[in-house]
């Protein structure tokens, strides 16, 4: 009985930290899309395009940079069924088709303009560095995940593909990380770079927590010592 | 599946490559220090912060002469000021130093006319002092210098102006 209450306790604690996780990434990645959206008018006169008006006259560039958030509109989206529980289980088929998209988005149109891109980032060279790693390492994990499942290695494939998206979702952190750093008071250029670099190495460090959370019993199971 | 595979392999090494060559030409040219426009300020000339530079003024007269030229032309010199002798080198570049040193002061005072008196005798006014803004500073070039400093509107100058209001009363004011 004793234990019983205990496993619904820590059901219902492990959904609250799940609810916790998801309603905050989810409210942000849409309204990171609701703010992305009036870009499309491609009329330069937004101050992001106005502080980087020197690189949007170069047509790769440009062109390179509306591919890019229209990428990112797309895998923020179509990444937010994917790891649904209820719908690998009742609706394989989204999950499938969500999967594939995001996957061709990411390999053919987010990673190749991104790290074109990044080659002109903001900030020092250890920030245009810092981009130029996100858009190798967003492509090596996408391809590695999409390699795996063609394999059937389905433990594998979600691995790979949780650390996809968590460089996928640096696109919302850096975000959030920029705003609360900005209201602290902190200079527009450190502020940049230092949301940068928490907002990568922060949800790497929280996408390896997951893994390591996720393939604990597997570990276990291959090795009883541990 | 393995075509979009090779594509995109391929996608990334040509924009990597596009990237590097493109960085490469803006580093050699100089160009990727300043990029962003925020790297660059830029002061336009009506600017509050261009009035608070009396060092970097817009477009200084190339020559001393010609300077002098251009203000006898516009009548607002008279000719005994020119009388002197040009000035050595190094007290020229005194004169530039002192005017360089100058900084604006941010209170200027400038004294308005009082209302037109009514048809009935009343009491005399108070002339009204109203503060200047240091961009309403107007630059005029000092004689003999290449440097431009703004011309401070003193008490005396305002009064010997408008003979209507004493100058004795206004130096108590």
């Amino acid at each position: 009985m004793s234990n019983t209450r205990l496993l619904t306790f820590r059901q219902a604690l492990w959904f609250s930290a799940e609810l916790l996780f998801w309603v905050p990434v989810t409210l942000l990645s849409l309204l990171l899309v609701y703010n992305t959206l009036p870009y499309f008018s491609f009329n330069p006169q937004f101050e992001f395009i106005q502080e980087r008006i020197k690189l949007f006259v170069n047509p790769v560039w440009k062109v390179s940079f509306y591919i890019h958030i229209a990428a990112g509109v797309f895998c923020i989206t179509t990444a937010l069924t994917q790891f649904s529980s209820y719908i690998l289980r009742k609706r394989k088929a989204i999950h499938v088709y969500a999967g594939k998209m995001y996957v061709f988005v990411v390999l053919v149109l987010g990673a190749p303009t991104g790290f074109y891109m990044a080659f002109f980032a903001k900030g020092g060279y250890w920030e245009k560095a810092c981009f130029l790693f996100m858009a190798i390492f967003w492509f090596m994990t996408t391809y590695k995940g999409l390699t795996t499942i063609r394999n059937k290695n389905v433990l594998a494939h979600s691995i790979w593909m949780i650390r996809s998206y968590s460089m996928a979702l640096t696109a919302v952190t850096f975000r959030v990380y920029h705003l609360l750093f900005y209201y602290s008071g902190m200079d527009h250029l450190d502020n940049y770079a230092i949301s940068l670099w928490i907002s990568v190495l922060g949800n790497m460090l929280v996408a390896e927590l997951i893994i390591f959370r996720k393939t604990k019993h597997y570990i276990t199971s291959l090795n009883p010592l541990l | 599946m393995n075509t979009m595979l090779n594509i995109s392999l391929l996608l990334m090494a040509a924009m990597g490559t596009a990237g590097a060559i493109d960085f490469v030409k803006m580093f050699r040219s100089g160009e990727i220090e300043n990029i962003y426009t925020h790297e660059e300020p830029i002061i336009e000339q009506d600017d509050v912060l261009y009035a608070e530079m009396p060092d970097a003024p817009p477009a200084p007269p190339k020559t001393i002469i010609e300077t002098i030229k251009n203000r006898i032309a516009e009548n607002e010199f008279e000719l005994e000021k020119f009388s002197r002798a040009p000035l050595e080198f190094e007290e020229e570049l005194y004169l530039q130093e002192e005017a360089a040193s100058e900084v604006p002061e941010e209170v200027l005072t400038e004294v308005a006319l009082p209302p037109t008196p009514p048809a009935a005798p009343i009491a005399p006014t108070k002339p009204k002092v109203v503060k200047k803004e240091v961009s309403e500073i107007e630059f005029e070039p000092k004689i003999f210098s290449r440097a431009y400093i703004p011309r401070k509107v003193t008490y005396d100058t305002v009064f010997t102006e408008l003979p209507v209001v004493d100058s004795a009363s206004a130096w108590n004011y």
